[in-house]
């Protein structure tokens, strides 16, 4: 092999993350025991993880030398710490979280280092844009229809071993067929009719606009929670931002969007519960509110360096081990390291966005974008909630929360960003 | 001039963090909601908006610009607005972690929609409560009388000796009752938070293990305590025995009382037990508290009782530290005394003398003799010896004290029935029993000085390193050293020829050299005050002693008290060569 298919700068990267779930190996060791369910024969997941990291960095070295050297280590860095935390966090409650949750890394390195191998041509996607419009779109409504109810929405399909959820998939399916019907409609983009003086957006603008209003109300009324539609609307708006370019349209889309949530705010309880606790918690920290005031808890005990790992009780906090987990780091790894998490994730947008300004085409552009926006919205919107920043709505931290759906996907858009770059860089 | 924009957009934006971070409004609950905070951090939100998005604009005119240009220009803007929004992650992370997480912690009490009051505090720190490894606590003899125990989970339980020292150690109930006695009086040692090496106490907070607390070692002897418990029964009452010339509690007994043991929270229990634990000891605390015979109440220190006859010793050192009685002045006694048409009856005369000595009227505990002594001393002059023997001053001690008193309403003393009555110990007066013992150590000394009582030896860490010693030291100087003297010769004529001595007060074969004063103060109804005070000093030895037993039925001094007394100095005085 050429010296300059190497990827040095990502062997180097690689280290820290692979050395990372050591941090587990000194929990035993360190932390007394009885304060963390896990035992030093558990230590083989270490070196699965290890294995991993090797596997998915041989991959893109054979496949794909020239693509972008510092998205495997950054996810791979989130991933340990999704790992770690769930060794931590694993008690009697959860069952055995860290073993189930080294099955989906495992599985999402496959995942990783499959569309690597498999998807040589990321333009397929875009051939088949509304077949993923209409499977992801299908795949929620079968939920919503023939899915198990949790806290009174259905959104998960039981599938004996696991608790699959359509939810993460139609999300990058949505991006993709987006990015793909944007990029189609871009030169329209200069054609805007006017009503009344007003600039109005051309039909192919206007009608994806109302269909995506349509999907986000769609999920807020069958999830009676503003965060996945929030999250859809978000992307939507972004990838409709850069693709034409005027605010005017973002503006208008929040101001329905907003009006929507207002509805949303008189007509569910749910909703209501959700911003008492955010805007006045402390009155009901025994009741609706006592799980965030627990998190705040954890962040205030936390302090600059935390209490360390294993020596805080994360386990206080109400299914920590998924929406929660950030309050846990918080309250173990303190502000350095809540902070620390914040930059890995700056650097993985702006990583996405540099392999957008990179791409070879618009719609590998948008892809990249969208993808960007995805992960920047909802990791803003899980750790806004959970900081009490904002209203705290349902969902994953990315790469970290333990759950199978939303790792695997994630780990789908980390092979389609590096299949993008790699084919950017190619000449 | 855009940049002169940004450049404001920027001072804004730190203008409002600043302001965020340090605004604290005055209503806990609005400082709780945050809104100031939150309308702060979208001020900053908008003004860092400002500086990123319009400085960003390359162009001045679209259709000028080819794709790539305009893209790169939008993405610039969309991951500006995506960088403001992790920016105020940050900060609210900041604040939350760091500027106000030590208000967060403070528990916070509010009402539920019920109405009742409710506290929400953080689980943790009831953790750190529960982990502390409090202090243990040992008796003269280095028995130990609390101790912990802790669990495999680290969390401790504080435990209790069958030993009768136990009731001076007050509760230890730090999440539900709080603590008393010397739980509570000595809780910064006990916790660790005093007297710890600062490099051990940082060294531990770093390795994450729990505080520890240092050990107190008290004065008292446990085999005189036991005696003195046993000798108490379970009569209402209390017995204190102090080292006379230092001022350590010896033994120190009340009745009714109460077993810390029964209020503490036993942590090391699985957890599914702890509510109803918790629910049990809600209501023997309930229970505590509804009892009318008060076993809560710390009666050595805290009781305050009619003294009767014991106050004449007060009487008679001021009488004669003011020269206006010495030991052989003639009093008139006939078996009664009549101030203004005030008839005071004395049943007290050994035989039917109507002319008696100061010395006798003391030894015989005659209520006419004191009577016109308290006259004669008159307001002032019980007001200043009271004043001079402590009484109205909380006595400085490792428990709390109630203040004896000598008149309940102002000015009670200006009438003479008033000084008569107060003169041989009814009127409005008022004394615990560890005063009443503190009187018989200054008398006792012969010096007058009464010495500052102590329960605490000494405080050292769990290695056995000093933080604290108890040096003895002098609380008042009651008379003059002559006047205490004079009183010290008649107490020992009282104990020898009085009717303590009648009574075996003088405990013959004993060898030691004894004063003593019993008193039987009335309280209608046939109930009575029954009163010891003494001393025996033998060797280089001083022991002084007060017994009361409370509201006896037909009580007296010398049949209720004064043998309970004599057997507990009887075992102090056998242990003196």
């Amino acid at each position: 092999m050429r010296k300059k298919n190497l990827r040095l700068t990502e062997i180097q990267l690689l280290i820290v993350p692979a050395l990372l779930p050591v941090v587990g190996m000194l929990m035993v060791i360190l932390v007394p025991r009885q304060q963390v369910n896990w035992d030093a024969k558990d230590l083989w997941m270490t070196f699965v993880f290890f294995g991993l990291i090797i596997a998915a960095h041989l991959a893109l070295t054979f496949t794909a030398p020239k693509s972008d050297q510092m998205i495997l280590p950054l996810v791979s860095a989130l991933t340990a710490f999704g790992l770690i935390m769930s060794q931590r966090l694993e008690t009697v409650r959860t069952g055995n979280i860290a073993s189930r949750q080294v099955i989906w890394i495992t599985l999402s390195y496959f995942v990783f280092i499959g569309i690597m191998v498999g998807l040589r041509n990321v333009m397929l996607l875009k051939r088949y844009k509304y077949t993923f419009l209409v499977f992801g779109l299908g795949l929620t409504a079968a939920a919503a229809l023939f899915g198990n109810e949790v806290n009174g929405a259905r959104l998960w399909f039981n599938l004996g071993f696991f608790n699959f959820q359509p939810g993460e998939l139609l999300k990058v399916c949505l991006v993709i067929f987006l990015a793909a019907y944007l990029d189609d409609k871009r030169d329209l983009l200069q054609a805007p009719f006017k009503i009344f003086g007003l600039p109005f957006p051309p039909l192919p603008y206007l009608l994806p606009m109302v269909v995506m209003w349509a999907i986000s109300m769609g999920l807020l009324f069958f999830q009676k929670d503003l965060g996945p539609a929030e999250l859809f609307f978000g992307v939507f708006l972004i990838m409709l931002y850069v693709a034409s370019g005027r605010v005017w349209y973002v503006l208008a889309g929040l101001i329905a969007f907003g009006a929507a949530s207002f509805v949303a705010y008189q007509e569910f309880a749910h909703v209501q519960t959700r911003v008492l606790a955010w805007t006045n918690p402390w009155p009901n920290g025994q009741g609706q509110a006592y799980q965030i005031v627990q998190a705040l808890f954890g962040f205030a005990q936390g302090g600059v360096f935390g209490k360390g790992l294993g020596y805080g009780s994360p386990n206080i906090i109400p299914i920590v081990e998924t929406d929660y987990v950030f309050a846990a780091i918080g309250e173990e790894m303190g502000l350095a390291g809540t902070l620390g998490l914040i930059a890995l994730y700056v650097l993985l947008i702006y990583r996405c966005f540099h392999i957008a300004l990179r791409a070879r085409n618009g719609f590998y552009q948008f892809l990249a974008i969208g993808i960007a926006s995805l992960l920047g919205l909802q990791t803003f919107i899980i750790i806004g909630g959970v900081t009490k920043l904002i209203p705290l709505t349902g969902m994953t931290l990315p790469f970290i929360s333990y759950g199978g759906s939303s790792l695997l996907v994630n780990f789908a858009i980390a092979g389609i960003l590096c299949r993008i770059s790699a084919e950017s860089e190619q000449t | 001039m855009k940049g002169f924009f940004r450049i404001i957009c920027g001072l804004v934006a730190i203008a409002a963090v600043v302001f965020g971070f340090l605004y604290r409004p005055q209503n806990e609950i609005q400082n709780r909601q945050d809104t100031t905070w939150l309308l702060s951090l979208l001020v900053t939100g908008i003004a860092l908006l400002g500086v990123m998005w319009v400085g960003r604009a390359p162009f001045t005119s679209k259709r000028g610009l080819d794709p790539e240009d305009r893209l790169r220009h939008y993405v610039q803007r969309v991951s500006s607005v995506l960088m403001v929004g992790f920016i105020l992650i940050s900060l609210q992370l900041l604040r939350q972690q760091v500027v106000i997480a030590n208000e967060i912690e403070k528990p916070f009490f509010t009402e539920n929609a019920e109405g009742t009051q409710i506290v929400v505090q953080d689980p943790r720190l009831i953790n750190t409560t529960l982990s502390n490894q409090r202090g243990r606590i040992y008796d003269a003899a280095g028995n130990e009388v609390a101790g912990i125990t802790t669990s495999k989970y680290k969390l401790v339980k504080r435990t209790y000796a069958d030993s009768p020292i136990k009731q001076l150690l007050g509760y230890f109930s730090p999440l539900q009752f709080g603590n008393s006695g010397l739980e509570a009086e000595y809780d910064d040692y006990l916790s660790g938070q005093h007297g710890s090496n600062p490099f051990a106490s940082l060294q531990r907070s770093l390795l994450n293990e729990p505080t520890q607390g240092n050990n107190l070692y008290l004065t008292v002897d446990p085999k005189l305590q036991q005696l003195a418990q046993d000798q108490l029964g379970t009569l209402p009452g209390s017995i204190v025995l102090l080292d006379g010339k230092t001022g350590a509690v010896l033994a120190m007994v009340g009745y009714p009382r109460f077993d810390p043991a029964e209020l503490v929270f036993d942590p090391t229990v699985d957890d599914s037990e702890w509510n109803d634990q918790i629910q049990a000891i809600e209501q023997r605390w309930k229970a505590l508290n509804a009892d009318p015979s008060q076993p809560l109440f710390m009666r050595p220190t805290q009781g305050l009782y009619v003294p009767g006859s014991i106050f004449k010793t007060v009487v008679l050192s001021g009488m004669l530290d003011t020269g206006k009685a010495k030991p052989d002045t003639e009093w008139k006694d006939n078996g009664s005394y009549v101030i203004d048409a005030y008839k005071i009856n004395d049943p007290n005369r050994p035989n039917q003398n109507t002319t008696w000595t100061t010395q006798q009227g003391y030894m015989f505990s005659l209520n006419a003799v004191f009577a016109q002594m308290g006259v004669q001393l008159g307001a002032d002059g019980i007001r200043d010896y009271t004043n001079k023997f402590g009484f109205g001053q909380e006595i400085p001690f490792d428990l709390k004290t109630s203040p004896s008193q000598v008149e309940s309403t102002k000015d009670y003393l200006t009438s003479r029935v008033a000084q008569a009555e107060t003169g041989f110990g009814q009127g409005q007066l008022q004394m615990s029993p560890l005063h009443a013992a503190l009187i018989a150590a200054a008398m006792g000394r012969g010096d007058g000085i009464m010495p500052k009582p102590y329960l605490v030896q000494s405080i050292k860490t769990p290695s056995g390193q000093l933080i604290k010693e108890t040096e003895p030291s002098n609380w008042l100087q009651t008379v003059r050293p002559e006047t205490a003297k004079t009183v010290h010769d008649i107490m020992v004529a009282s104990a020898t020829q009085g009717w303590v001595g009648q009574n075996g007060g003088s405990l013959p074969g004993s060898g030691a050299v004894i004063g003593g004063k019993t008193g039987t103060a009335e309280l209608g109804n046939d109930l009575n005050n029954a009163w010891y005070i003494a001393w025996a000093s033998k060797g280089d030895k001083l022991y002084a002693i007060a017994v009361v037993i409370d509201h006896r039925a037909n009580g007296e001094g010398l049949r209720d008290a004064l043998p309970r007394a004599n057997k507990i100095l009887s075992a102090a005085l056998a242990g003196v060569k």
